[in-house]
């Protein structure tokens, strides 16, 4: 049971009292410390630390929001603690006798304590909605969490404990509000500097994180960013990520020669990352290396990690593999574990790597030196999967694709959109490269494609599986699954993003708008959409001028907007594209207007 | 058929592929004994095929001929085919015709009916085609949809066969193996060079069309043929069976080939300088380049001779990508269509980052290898040197063809579908207008480099593109030896066109170049030190 010291329930109500919302409620589901092992379910590991040495560690399980803990020596599980409803990263404070996770669902950082017999939460604080990353400082006194849907950083602040035996008390430190969705962090030692990526398209953030200001953004050739690691010594950062090209085609040639879909690890010197600068500027030194080749190719490349001997570990989440490599101009040495590998832990004496194969609930461990994988551990029961879950497996794997270059997760990033450009058969031609749409409550906006031409979600999955990512054609039961996989995503949070910035007048001003404009003729309400094509004076490179409106629920969560991506917010559609067909609107009816289709 | 005049030897089998259809077409007579004899009016469907053509040239050719100039110049061929002299009033006849119905009801009413009965109906048809294409700008070229794939194949570097070349062996009245591809399937198989098919599957070669060979030993990926060769003048027959396959040849390479595999990179140990030639541009080229990027870097070089003499290309979409491979933002160039025109915005990164390059051009650098050179000089990534290249020398080349799909696709047509223009929109062959800034800045190379980087840290070498004759395509900055004679297409440099070495000391080209790579990184390395840079 937790107890929670007098400093700890102080250290909560602060927070409380900071984000004006209730204390923590305290442990949900079982009882801490209580042992789940044995319960079947699915728990998707996302993250892991080493304990005690590397004798034990600890997964935190992102689906069932439980921690497990593996016991190096015996390669078997020890026990498992529901700590939340779901978790979201894993960070160890230094001196390894306390963690940090995030509850993604309940918008709460957790502290845990690592006990002699369990793990106990100690500590629950809100943070901004939809947390997705954390980072510790080197010396375990600050802390900021990334949330991803709410565009925010939020600082956190560790002190220390006055005795050894009692846990730091944990108290918000204020936040950050960024112009894009991050995703990842990295902190250079103590700070203050933190580079925040972004988690959908490619731009890349520096954060002083003591003074809470950005000091920059640029933006980086590229998307899918899923990796980050300063190598030992600071001098530059490796970042994993993807490349997709805007004038390549889906065509087979394009796909198979790695034209259209690369995957990389980048260097940036760490000099020109601090460096306030232009994108160009960002790349000074900096060097850009393959991952995989033609007829082996490395789809989504995520984790990356640095193990004390300095080599370089990724994960390849999309192949189901590991590459490891002394540096990263060497091709990585690859291993083959579970499906879509996402969470890396090197162990402290740097002789193997403990990995979270998310979506096989198994953590792998491979041998640094020879890549050999010397066990895989099964973190428990698992009831049969539903249809939506094998789609998920289908839906982020690169198998799908020829030679593995690709997954759907590539393009339509955690079933969102990278906000790039692409030039598929999905318009029935190439020549006029599309915005890939987000897939987020795809299944209400029918017909598919932005002409329309796909009454049925399955046949465009089919589609995209043989014409753009040119893979074996699929079964009737993965199609059947992905489509019951895109069923089950949900729109993103508008009122994630507008914490604070919601004016209600401003949003019932623009209701008026929207319906003086008869914007509905297109966009109808619920889904803000309809079957029909419309010529709303928009003409693609290849004649086209008849295209199905998109839906504008979550509207305010895509950072590229119209077919060809040519607004770039809200207020550019209505200012500087005047949709629909020159529509003249006062400054205040863009303003009001943009509000409102910020709560859809 | 331009498309498939590229310089390698695959290419080489393309050509000579293609050409198989064409003369195989031309002397179909020779083989009429079923076909249907003239005489019985207008074949069924002959005025839709010719009708689906012309629609596909107007509606796709950058400069179409009218739709009666092609339907005169085909009847007028297919009188000629049947021996039968055009009535005088056949032109007034064609300019009256207007819709399909009337066309269809004018050549059944034209339609040769007597003369050399010996003529097949399809030979007729054939002429009446060749005839009416004969008045398409830049020439047009009907393909089946099997030979389209092949092309596609081969622009795509994933040519699925045999690896060899046919020729007719006019003696033997047999297909004899012209080259034998090395490291391909029927290399492998123990074909030889020389060697004359006797049997495809048991069937006896005897008198085989070329073409019929060509299709016999055409097939599937991992599919086999058993041929029975026999080396000229030998007795011994042999018998080797083939599985198809592919064989990526090389289209970007470097000094030397290495025993060991893979191309020597640097011009020579003592300098940083490497070299790279384009030999084709195909799908696998941006891909090739890559690659080579990285060993050049691996290996020390910091500067950068690309060599695309000799180089004439005609696919758009590879070297849009290949361009975009050196550029880092930037207007690639501007094509005009039959439906518009495209400007090709290069995206961010580029490779070669902060190297300074001369591209080697020549008179034969043509077609869409030449529109790279004007996006390398008009970004000022690349300093040109060598001679002026082809399209102003009164040489076609500044065009992109495509192949159009006809009708129900079982044909399709190459054609002129592009017209290739600098990023400005000036043609390649225009008088270097909108480009005097180079004229006065005496600094024809820029290394790509980050805009913070202060400009003492860009070279400024060299001379300014400006001169005599402006009458150029693509003009160097710097000319180096004797402008080949309008008309005439340079020879390659000696000794590179069968995978032989680069001969450095013997190509002033060559040595010119890396004369200004050498000044342009002392510049740099003095630039960069006196701004306390590394």
């Amino acid at each position: 049971m937790v107890r929670p010291s007098f400093a700890q329930l102080v250290g909560a109500f602060l927070v409380a009292g900071f984000w004006s919302i209730a204390p923590a409620q305290g442990t949900r589901g079982s009882e801490p410390g209580s042992d789940v092992s044995q319960v079947r379910q699915v728990r998707q590991p996302i993250a892991l630390a080493c304990l005690d040495g590397g004798r034990r560690i600890v997964v935190a399980n992102g689906r069932s929001g439980s921690v497990s803990i593996i016991d190096t020596r015996t390669q078997r599980i020890v026990a498992e603690y529901p700590v939340a409803r779901a978790l979201a990263d894993l960070a160890l404070l230094p001196g390894a006798n306390h963690l940090i996770t995030l509850d993604s669902l309940a918008n709460e950082l957790l502290l845990l304590r690592n006990g002699d017999q369990s793990i106990e939460v100690v500590s629950r604080v809100k943070v901004s909605p939809d947390p997705i990353r954390l980072v510790v400082s080197a010396d375990g006194e600050s802390c900021v969490v990334a949330s991803r849907w709410s565009r925010r950083l939020t600082f956190v602040t560790l002190s220390k404990p006055e005795s050894s035996g009692m846990s730091p008390t944990v108290s918000m430190n204020g936040s950050l509000d960024l112009p894009f969705c991050p995703r990842e962090m990295a902190m250079l030692g103590n700070g203050p500097a933190i580079v925040v990526v972004e988690a959908f398209g490619g731009r890349l953030a520096i954060v002083d994180a003591r003074r809470r200001v950005i000091e920059s953004v640029r933006t980086l050739p590229g998307h899918n960013i899923r990796g980050l690691a300063f190598d030992r010594n600071g001098r530059t950062l490796v970042i994993a990520h993807q490349v997709l090209s805007r004038l390549a085609q889906a065509s087979f040639d394009d796909v198979h020669w790695g034209l259209l879909v690369r995957n990389h690890l980048r260097v940036l010197q760490t000099e020109a990352l601090l460096r306030p600068g232009s994108d160009a500027s960002l790349l000074e030194g900096g060097r850009l290396f393959d991952l995989g080749d033609v007829g082996y190719a490395a789809g989504d490349p995520s984790a990356l990690t640095v193990d004390v001997k300095g080599n370089l570990i990724v994960a390849l989440a999309g192949v189901d593999e590991i590459g490891i490599t002394p540096s990263p101009a060497q091709a990585p040495r690859r291993t083959v574990v579970g499906r879509r590998p996402t969470g890396l832990a090197a162990s402290p004496d740097g002789s193997v790597v403990y990995v979270a194969d998310a979506l096989d609930d198994t953590v792998s461990i491979v041998d640094i030196r020879t890549g050999q994988r010397l066990a895989s551990i099964a973190l428990g029961q698992r009831p049969d999967l539903t249809a939506a879950e094998r789609g998920e497996r289908l839906f982020s794997s690169a198998k799908l694709s020829h030679d593995g270059w690709m997954s759907c997760h590539s393009c339509h990033t955690d079933g969102h959109t990278s906000n790039l450009l692409s030039d598929t058969l999905g318009d029935g031609s190439y020549g006029a490269p599309k915005r890939i749409p987000s897939l987020l409550g795809v299944a209400k906006t029918g017909p598919w494609t932005w002409t329309g031409s796909m009454a049925r979600l399955e046949d465009q999955i089919r589609k995209s599986i043989k014409t753009t990512m040119h893979g074996s054609d699929p079964t009737q039961e993965q199609v059947a699954d992905l489509s019951a996989y895109l069923n089950s995503l949900a729109l993103p949070s508008p009122a994630a993003r507008a914490i604070g910035q919601s004016d209600s007048q401003a949003v019932a001003r623009g209701r008026r708008v929207f319906e003086f404009q008869k914007c509905a003729t297109c966009h109808a309400p619920p889904d803000y959409t309809s079957p029909k094509n419309y010529d709303v004076g928009l003409v693609d490179e290849v004649g086209n001028r008849q295209f199905n409106p998109p839906s504008l629920r979550g509207v305010s969560q895509r950072d590229a907007l119209f077919h060809d991506g040519r607004a770039r917010s809200l207020d550019e559609v209505f200012r500087k594209v005047r949709h629909p067909r020159d529509l003249v609107l006062s400054r205040e009816e863009i303003a009001d207007l943009s509000a409102f289709l910020g709560t859809l | 058929v331009k498309s498939a005049r590229g310089k390698t030897l695959t290419s080489f089998i393309a050509c000579t592929l293609a050409a198989f259809a064409v003369s195989s077409s031309a002397n179909s007579d020779d083989s009429s004994s079923k076909s249907q004899p003239v005489g019985r009016g207008a074949p069924a469907g002959l005025a839709k095929r010719v009708l689906e053509i012309t629609d596909a040239v107007l509606e796709h050719h950058i400069d179409p001929p009218t739709r009666q100039q092609m339907l005169l110049s085909g009847i007028k061929a297919l009188y000629r085919k049947a021996g039968v002299r055009p009535s005088h009033d056949l032109s007034r006849r064609v300019s009256e015709v207007v819709t399909p119905e009337q066309f269809e009801a004018f050549l059944a009413r034209t339609y040769p009916q007597s003369a050399n009965q010996a003529v097949s109906a399809e030979a007729l048809e054939e002429a009446m085609i060749e005839g009416l294409l004969q008045v398409v700008p830049g020439g047009a070229q009907m393909i089946s949809a099997k030979e389209r794939k092949v092309n596609e194949q081969f622009q795509g570097n994933r040519y699925v066969g045999l690896h060899i070349a046919l020729a007719m062996d006019d003696q033997e009245k047999r297909p004899r193996l012209a080259e034998v591809m090395e490291g391909g399937p029927a290399d492998r198989a123990g074909v030889k060079k020389d060697d004359t098919i006797e049997q495809i599957d048991g069937v006896d070669t005897k008198a085989m069309r070329l073409r019929d060979a060509v299709d016999r030993l055409r097939g599937e990926e991992g599919t086999s043929v058993t041929i029975r060769v026999r080396q000229p003048k030998a007795k011994e027959v042999r018998t080797l069976r083939i599985t198809r396959g592919r064989l990526p040849h090389t289209t970007v390479r470097g000094v030397r080939k290495r025993s060991s595999g893979g191309w020597d990179v640097r011009i020579e140990g003592s300098d940083p300088i490497g070299y790279l030639q384009i030999t084709e541009i195909a799908a696998s080229s941006p891909h090739e380049l890559r690659a080579l990027a990285r060993q050049l870097e691996v290996e020390g070089a910091r500067a950068l001779v690309l060599d695309l003499r000799g180089l004439h290309a005609v696919n758009l979409h590879p070297t849009v990508l290949l361009a975009d491979s050196f550029l880092d933002h930037g207007s690639i160039g501007k094509v005009e269509t039959a439906h518009g025109e495209t400007i090709y915005q290069a995206d961010s990164d580029a490779l070669f980052r902060n190297w300074p390059v001369v591209a080697l051009v020549d008179g034969a650098t043509s077609g869409t290898a030449e529109w790279l050179a004007a996006a390398l000089q008009d970004n000022h990534r690349a300093a040109l040197v060598g001679v002026p290249t082809s399209s102003a020398r009164g040489m076609p080349g500044a065009d992109v063809q495509s192949p159009i799909s006809v009708g129900d696709g079982a044909w399709s047509i190459i054609l002129t579908t592009g017209r290739l223009q600098r990023g400005d929109g000036q043609p390649l062959g225009a008088e270097l207008i909108g480009h005097e800034q180079d004229r006065s800045s005496n600094s024809s190379i820029h290394p790509l480099r980050a805009e913070s980087t202060p400009k003492s840290g860009s070279a400024a070498i060299g001379q300014n593109r400006t001169g005599a004759g402006s009458k150029y395509g693509v003009k160097p900055d710097h000319t180096v030896g004797e402008a080949t004679p309008a008309g005439t297409r340079p020879a390659r440099p000696r000794g590179r066109d069968n995978g032989q070495e680069l001969v450095p000391g013997s190509d002033e080209p060559l040595q010119k170049a890396m004369q200004i790579l050498r000044e342009s990184l002392r510049r740099t390395a003095r630039a960069d030190s006196g701004t306390g840079q590394k």
